[in-house]
This record gives structure tokens, C-alpha cells and sequence, in this order.
């Protein structure tokens, strides 16, 4: 066998794989930012469901219990966490990340009495949950 | 005179032999890039499939144009997360174009607008990927139509 048929056929295999391979890649490669952002989503998800269930762990252990929590997400400059617990007993926590904006909306289990809400940007990414005294009842407080 | 005569012969047999072979190339490569087709395109479904379920199940509303049909549904739904899951993949070719059927587990109120929703967001999402363009709310992808179904069971 001749060298150059050698390499000729070795050409024709590589451009039909290559062909094939490409068409592939180029979905992939999209998917790349996709994960990103569900990747995103899903610790904001995590942030919202702990939020709730420190809420109620807190509001059960009475007033002067404080719980502290950090951000899941390491914010830069510009994106910003907003976590917001209703008096009507929703907790909303909408972020600005990476230049999309999230929204998680959870039920709470127990009613947080008054609407407190944090915001957390880069450098103050700590908050507190606080359940305090209010005449008769117990209220929890995001501060 | 001999020698050059030989000489030209050899190479007019050897243009000839490159001749069948551009020829066979040709060929095979017009038959691999339409299984291509195929393949990117199954791909391209399955992945935008899967993930309209992911979205859904996380039940986090992300503000961005292709997600608007899939936000719709978990707004719907009082922000709680949808559950479904991506069962096939089948991708038809005919001379009018592709037809890409998803056939989908949802077991949640309103099927409807659950197919409705996910339908519109694989078109957007599939617009994304190179090869594929959305001209007049029609999916092309290299040109020829693909006509997105959503099954629900």
C-alpha cells in the first residue's frame, strides 16, 4: 500500500467524523451557560427552602432565638439577593445573578406575623432570622 | 517516446481513480451529513426536553424570553414546582421537513396548557442552537421546518 492512499483515506474517515462530532458539539457547548443558570437556580431554591425551614425551627424555639445564614452564591459586583417573608405567610426571595433575574416563592409553615426583608449584596452576604416578642405573639424577623 | 507516453497514461488513470473516488465522497458524505441532521436534531430535542422538566421541578422563575412559556406554568401553579418527565424522543424526516414528537409524563392539573407551554419553550430553546432559526414563529434548521409536537401521557 502506497503512503498517500493511506493518508487519503484517513482524511475521508477524519471529515465524516468530524461532520457528525460537530453538529453534536455545537448543542453542547450551548449548554454550557444553561447549567449555569440551573445550577443558579437550584442553590437559590436550597437558600429559600432553609430560609423556611429555619423560620419555622426558630419561631418554635420562642423569642430570643436568632439563627445567622450566609449567602449560598458568592455575589459580585451588581447582583444582590432579596429575601422578603410576608405577613400573609409567603417567603420571596428574588436575586440578580449573573445578569438574569431569579424569583423562588415558598409557603411558609408558620405565620413570620410582620413583613421583614434582607438584602444581601457582595461584602454583606450574612443575614439574621430572629423571632421577638410582640405582645402576645411571636414574630420571626429577617434582619 | 514510449517512456512519455506511459508517463500520461499513468496519470490520466490516476485522475480517473481520484475522479470515482471525489465521486464516492460525495456520496457517502450528502448520506452522513442527513443522518447528522438527524442526530443534532434528536440531541438538540431530547436536551431542550429534559431541561423544560428540570426547570419545572426546580420551580425557580428565571426572567429571560425563552423561559416566559415555561414561567407561565409554574405561576399557574402558585409557584410550586411542576412534576414531569421526558419518556421519548422521535424525530421523523419527510419531504416537507422534520417532525420532532416529545412524548412527555405528567400527571398535573390542566394538560393543556402544560403542552402548549413546553411546545412553544423547545421551539425558543432550540432556536438557540446554531444551525437552528425561528423565522415567523416557524423552527428551521438548515433551512427546512421543524414541526415540534408535545405528548402528553
Amino acid at each position: 500500500m502506497r503512503k498517500g492512499q493511506i493518508s487519503i483515506d484517513l482524511l475521508f474517515a477524519v471529515t465524516i467524523i468530524s461532520i457528525t462530532v460537530m453538529g453534536i458539539m455545537s448543542v453542547a457547548l450551548n449548554e454550557k451557560v444553561e447549567s449555569e443558570t440551573f445550577g443558579t437556580a437550584a442553590q437559590l431554591r436550597l437558600l429559600s427552602i432553609d430560609v423556611r425551614d429555619t423560620m419555622a425551627r426558630v419561631y418554635v424555639a420562642g423569642p430570643g432565638m436568632v439563627a445567622v445564614k450566609t449567602s449560598p452564591l458568592k455575589l459580585n459586583d451588581g447582583e444582590w439577593i432579596n429575601i422578603t417573608a410576608y405577613q400573609n405567610g409567603s417567603l420571596v426571595v428574588r436575586a440578580f445573578i449573573g445578569g438574569r433575574e431569579y424569583t423562588v416563592v415558598q409557603r411558609l409553615q408558620v405565620s413570620p406575623g410582620v413583613t421583614s426583608s434582607v438584602m444581601l449584596t457582595k461584602g454583606n452576604e450574612t443575614f439574621r432570622i430572629e423571632a421577638v416578642k410582640a405582645g402576645e405573639r411571636v414574630e420571626v424577623l429577617l434582619r | 517516446m514510449r517512456c512519455c507516453s506511459g508517463r500520461g497514461q499513468t496519470a490520466i488513470e490516476m485522475m480517473l481513480i481520484f475522479g470515482i473516488m471525489l465521486a464516492g465522497l460525495v456520496v457517502v458524505l450528502s448520506s452522513v451529513s442527513s443522518t447528522s441532521s438527524g442526530t443534532t436534531l434528536a440531541y438538540a430535542a431530547r436536551t431542550s426536553g429534559s431541561y423544560a422538566c428540570s426547570y419545572l421541578q426546580n420551580g425557580v422563575v428565571v426572567n429571560d424570553t425563552v423561559y416566559d412559556p415555561l414561567n407561565r406554568l409554574i405561576e399557574d401553579n402558585n409557584y410550586s414546582p411542576v412534576q414531569c418527565r421526558l419518556l421519548s424522543v422521535r424525530v421523523v424526516e419527510s419531504t416537507s421537513g422534520y417532525e420532532v414528537t416529545l412524548t412527555f409524563e405528567y400527571s398535573g392539573p390542566d394538560a393543556g396548557t402544560f403542552k402548549t407551554g413546553v411546545e412553544e419553550f423547545v421551539v425558543l430553546k432550540m432556536a438557540r442552537y446554531s444551525g437552528f432559526e425561528l423565522s415567523d414563529g416557524v423552527l428551521l434548521y438548515r433551512g427546512s421546518p421543524v414541526r415540534v409536537k408535545v405528548v402528553v401521557e
